[in-house]
């Protein structure tokens, strides 16, 4: 839980790896596992208590819960994932192009940036859900946009600050070709200091996902997505409690691993100083 | 040397614990004062105008018609104190309340009555009615029709004809200030959320009981839940179904419930090939199980539908109907006789066309989503394609008048005024109508019936008149019922003498006792 | 003129004005966004105006029609657009198409609502991060910093919703300390701000906490070379104030984010702040509401992300020299 740094070096991208595997299973193979249609109902077996057959019970309209969490991970953690990994990537090859550009490009970049953070993500996702008519591409579209700026600025920050080091303008002098200074003396502290924003940043778009869906504005029903599931169980929290509890913990649960992979990515700074 | 990072810190941490207190300075009583009733309902207070927000100045008792409408459905004065109708048919003489007050304490002449009616009968609300002249006649409002027009009195109740008195509106003819004649009178607004409202003290009426009245607009769901759970209103209407028992397990409030005539219904575009055969409707209706959606879905088995509207409203209800019946295998015969045969896929056919449609429902009503996907599978076992699109509320008037609308489910009101026909003749008798059929043959016969209603000034006569036009939506299905609406209030353990309005036309305020 | 009083100011001065120009113009360039988006928008912009006005279940086509006419709504585009900016000009946002009510009033309004949570719950969050963070960076790796690091990924991973959900059943529910929604006294103000403390507290603890750790062992670097200074001092002079960098740049970067979270803790909280403002102005098209919020939070934005420059120039003067900000 604590992410405490291994000593060798591999070994602290392995929780990584086994979260990605995990996580992006889960997106993937989901649906696959889920023991019924995750629309069949039974209006006969409505808010059933878990059993054998349903084991985590049945929802409003007798849907099994099971199959619904199952096949709501590609629309909550599926989209979430790749909506970061194409933001931090646009955001860090941004930024670190305005950290080594001239002014113009670089104001350029940032005043774009800052117009796109001035623009809340949720009402961005909820602007492009109502111009191109719900759905799962308009809310990829709308929250990568509002996520690069933050990675972009983070990078910025860092690689400007980075650049300024002795040992960078050491290489400088020692006329290094400037990709080899940016991949080997910016890089690092870049994606050192991005790392823990986008594996947070991850865990804000899935949040972002449910809470769009949680509010009735995110994606359309009878879609199984976590947060809409929420939306529509929490009424009924005295009778089911499980249910409710379900989509809840899907959502936890994956931030969790999330954070907990990006802990021990980010534990390499501990690592230099203790080694 | 003097750090720089050091006074950072302190000052944060200084203009933290010195902010968080000025800034939580502004401090209202948490309101759980004596003699202030606390209401809230879903509805927002969006501006000064009665033909948009009227319905929560009649709700509130701010506002008044001059006809109002009893909980048993009963039509009683109420700026009027009477009314009758001339040997002509035509000439209606309103005669106006001697000694009620405005709530700035000019009289309630019949001049000022006529010039605020004016503009209620140009906006739309009122437009069915044929007006030829308004005007004043001592002490009476006179309303001359082109037409007879039997329902007028009850057309009168419509909250866009509150009366306000000629200071509320400004120069550019927008209400400035609501100066209305009720038993509460607005002291202060804040945006959309908060109305306070005292006691006008020279009502005409019987004085409220309460002194004051802080209203609240909450408009999600689960948050009126949780102020009907914490007690922190006297009064919330429209609690979610599902909550009934979290709300009443708690203690502070206890939640009372009445069907009243809002209807959850399925219209369709019956000039599509699919839906033209009435056989088809009928399948569609007997395949659905309303019992199972309203003991499911809607946690109240009692609100699943048999005929258009509950028996609350008199004369609207026909007891003798054959009630909607719940048939799987009987739909599918129907749909085979029809000429609809079952595809590779299970998806009936005929002619090379799918039997499927697109549900248009409404997102702002969770429920009706989720009855759109109980339709579905339903529906898939009789061999019928459905995909179900909840939209934003307006879009179902926009795809009606468009053409566009294949089926859609929705919530519509029949008493928005309390004499069901005046929302018949929009829903009914139109090729495209307000909200409800669309392309419906029928839609002549439904005229020619409605406008014989009109004419016909003996109650006994019109009676036969309602049970045609009940008998023929029964029938032809243009448009069929799924549920009736449960109205749900959350009445606190404080709150005593709270009547039901079937009508919702108002909350019956000024009755409540406060212990 | 500009330009001499510019080059007789420092470059200090060069940089508000500049950045005071570019505030305007992104907020300009917002609030035009924002006017050609809400009319891209598919649909029935009157209808859904109308249906805003008089509630989603009377909407009818004539009350559409009614408010096209009244409102001007009829007019070609680019009229309507140059009829905005003249007013604009004036100094006047113009009117809600739903309320009637000044545009200016209720931004006024609600942003006053929104500022005093946010307020609240951003000091309310760096009073528990700042402290918890640096003590988690000194010592990277001892109790603290896992006990830190454990409530920080709990936080994160917990979303507003849930967060709001857990505290309102609590405090609300069970407890009965605090009122479960609602606005205008301090007991309505506890449960959103903290909300949102917590999850901003979830941000902004790792970032905190690295920054440190990270100019900590950089220090450790610069004390092998420099020898004599102490270790405190040194870190005094160098650590801390380097660590703040990025850490301001993440406190204005919080600015945007907490407006999503506005959005949903105010609907959750019945609370009449900018995001319930802007989502019921998105979803009735409300367009002068929608422009006019898009023009407030550009200004506001770019006004936080000057002072977040201004902050890092006193933190660190060489990037004034070199014309970085």
């Amino acid at each position: 839980m604590n992410g405490a740094p291994g000593p060798a070096g591999p070994r602290r991208w392995r929780p990584a790896a086994c979260a990605a595997v995990l996580l992006g299973g889960l997106a993937l193979l989901g649906p696959m596992l889920a023991p019924y249609p995750p629309d069949a109902q039974d209006l006969m077996r409505v808010m059933e208590p878990p059993s054998a057959s349903h084991w985590l019970g049945t929802d409003l309209v007798g849907r099994d819960v099971l199959a619904r969490v199952l096949a709501g991970a590609p629309h909550s953690l599926g989209l979430a994932l790749v909506c970061v990994v194409l933001a931090a990537a646009t955001g860090m090859t941004l930024g670190m192009v305005a950290a080594n550009a001239g002014p113009t490009l670089r104001t350029a970049i940032l005043r774009l940036a800052d117009l796109m953070l001035a623009c809340p993500g949720l009402l961005l996702a909820l602007l492009f859900a109502g111009f191109l008519g719900g759905g799962i591409w308009p809310m990829l579209i709308g929250l990568k946009l509002s996520l690069w700026p933050h990675y972009a600025r983070m990078a910025e920050a860092i690689a400007t600050g980075a650049l300024r080091e002795n040992h960078v303008e050491a290489a400088r002098l020692a006329a290094f070709p400037e990709r080899t200074i940016l991949v080997r003396h910016v890089l690092p502290p870049v994606l050192r200091g991005v790392m823990p924003l986008a594996t947070l940043g991850a865990g804000q778009a899935i949040m972002s996902i449910s809470a769009l869906g949680f509010l009735g504005l995110g994606l359309k029903p009878p879609t199984p997505e976590w947060g809409a599931m929420i939306n529509e169980l929490m009424p009924f929290l005295a009778e089911g409690f499980v249910q409710v509890a379900a989509p809840c913990a899907m959502i936890v649960l994956s931030v969790l691993v999330l954070a907990v992979a990006g802990r021990s990515m980010g534990g390499s700074s501990d690592a230099r100083e203790h080694g | 040397m003097v750090t720089p990072s050091a006074p950072t810190r302190r000052s944060l941490l200084a203009l933290s614990a010195g902010g968080i207190s000025t800034v939580l300075l502004p401090s209202r009583p948490r309101a759980g004062e004596p003699g202030v009733l606390r209401v809230a309902s879903p509805w927002e207070w969006t501006s000064n105008e009665p033909t948009d927000t009227g319905y929560l100045m009649t709700r509130l008792g701010i506002g008044e018609t001059l006809v109002q409408v009893e909980p048993d459905g009963r039509l009683s004065g109420g700026i009027a104190e009477s009314w009758s109708v001339d040997d002509d048919r035509l000439t209606w003489r309103f005669r106006i309340r001697q000694g009620a007050l405005f709530h700035d304490g000019t009289p309630v002449t019949p001049e000022a009555t006529a010039a605020s009616l004016r503009r209620a009968l140009a906006g739309e609300s009122l437009q069915q009615v044929p007006v030829d002249r308004l005007f004043t006649d001592g002490p009476d409002v006179v309303i001359r029709t082109v037409s007879p027009f039997s329902p007028l009195p009850a057309m009168l109740v419509d909250y866009a004809a509150v009366v306000l008195a000629p200071a509320s509106w400004g120069p550019d003819g927008t209400v400035q200030r609501v100066i209305a004649t009720g038993p509460f009178r607005i002291v202060s607004t804040e945006g959309k959320t908060l109305v306070d409202l005292e006691r006008f003290d020279r009502y005409w009426g019987a004085a409220a009981s309460v002194a004051r009245v802080r209203y609240t607009a909450i408009p999600n769901g689960d948050t009126r839940t949780n102020v009907a759970i914490s007690g922190d209103q006297d009064i919330v209407f429209s609690t979610p179904p599902a909550a009934t028992s979290r709300i009443d397990a708690a203690g502070r409030s206890k939640v009372v419930s009445m069907t009243v005539p809002r209807v959850r219904v399925l219209a369709f575009n019956a000039g599509l090939p699919q839906f033209e055969d009435v056989r088809v409707r009928r399948a569609i209706s007997m395949a659905i199980d309303r019992r199972g959606i309203a003991s499911a879905v809607l946690r109240h088995p009692g609100s699943a539908a048999t005929q258009l509207l509950p028996p609350v409203v008199p004369g609207w209800h026909d007891a003798t109907l054959e009630p909607y019946a719940f048939d799987v295998s009987a739909a599918k015969a129907l749909l085979d006789q029809a000429g609809w045969t079952p595809g590779p896929d299970g998806i009936r056919g005929k002619d090379g066309l799918r039997l499927a449609g697109t549900l248009l429902t409404i997102a702002n009503r969770p429920e009706l989503t989720v009855m759109g996907t109980a339709m579905q599978a339903q529906l898939k076992a009789i061999g019928m394609e459905l995909t179900v699109v909840p939209g934003p509320a307006a879009a179902v008037p926009a795809a009606i008048q468009a053409g566009t609308m294949q089926m859609t489910l929705f919530a519509r009101t029949y008493v928005n005024v309390p004499d069901v026909v005046a929302t018949i003749v929009p829903d009914f008798t139109r090729q495209r109508s307000t909200w409800g059929t669309l392309e419906w043959p029928g839609r002549t016969r439904m005229k020619a019936l409605t406008d014989a209603y009109v004419r016909t000034f003996d109650e006994a006569d019109k009676a036969p008149l309602r049970r045609d036009i009940l008998r023929l939506i029964q029938d032809e299905l243009p448009v069929l019922a799924v549920s009736w609406f449960e109205h749900t209030v959350a009445v606190g353990t404080r709150v005593g003498g709270l009547v039901i309005d079937p009508y919702e036309m108002r909350y019956m305020l000024s009755g409540v006792r406060l212990s | 003129m500009t330009a001499s009083a510019t080059s007789l100011a420092g470059p200090l001065a060069r940089l508000v004005l500049g950045r005071l120009g570019q505030a305007l113009a992104t907020a300009a360039l917002l609030a035009t966004l924002c006017f050609a988006f809400v009319h891209a928008l598919p649909g029935d912009l009157a209808l859904r105006v109308a249906a805003a006005r008089v509630g989603d279940e009377r909407v009818t086509t004539q009350t559409a029609d009614r408010i096209r006419r009244s409102e001007g709504l009829d007019r070609p585009l680019v009229f309507q657009y140059l009829h905005w900016m003249a007013t604009l000009a004036r100094g006047d946002l113009g009117r809600s198409l739903v309320t009637g009510q000044p545009v200016a009033g209720e931004l006024a309004r609600h942003g006053a609502f929104t500022l005093r949570l946010g307020l609240a719950g951003w000091l309310l969050s760096y009073a528990i991060a700042l402290p918890l963070g640096i003590a988690a960076g000194l010592r990277p790796g001892r109790w603290l910093d896992r006990a830190t690091t454990a409530l920080a990924v709990t936080l994160a991973s917990l979303p507003s919703f849930l967060v709001g959900l857990g505290l309102v059943s609590l405090f609300a529910l069970t407890l009965r300390w605090l009122p479960p929604a609602g606005f205008g006294t301090t007991a309505h103000m506890v449960l959103p701000a903290l909300t949102l403390a917590l999850s901003l507290v979830a941000l902004s603890i790792p970032v905190i906490r690295n920054a440190v750790v990270e100019v900590r062992s950089a220090f450790y670097m610069t004390y092998a070379r420099v020898r004599g200074l102490s270790a405190a001092a040194a870190l005094r002079h160098h650590g801390l104030r380097n660590a703040a960098i990025p850490v301001v740049t993440f406190a204005a970067l919080q600015f945007a984010y907490v407006m999503d979270g506005f959005v949903v803790i105010e609907t959750l909280f019945n609370y009449p702040g900018m995001g319930e403002l802007l989502v019921t102005a998105l979803i009735a098209r409300d367009v002068p509401v929608i422009v006019g919020a898009g023009l407030t939070l550009g200004f506001a934005f770019a006004l936080v992300s000057l002072a977040a420059d201004l902050a890092r120039v006193w933190l660190d003067p060489r990037r004034l020299r070199e014309g970085r900000p």
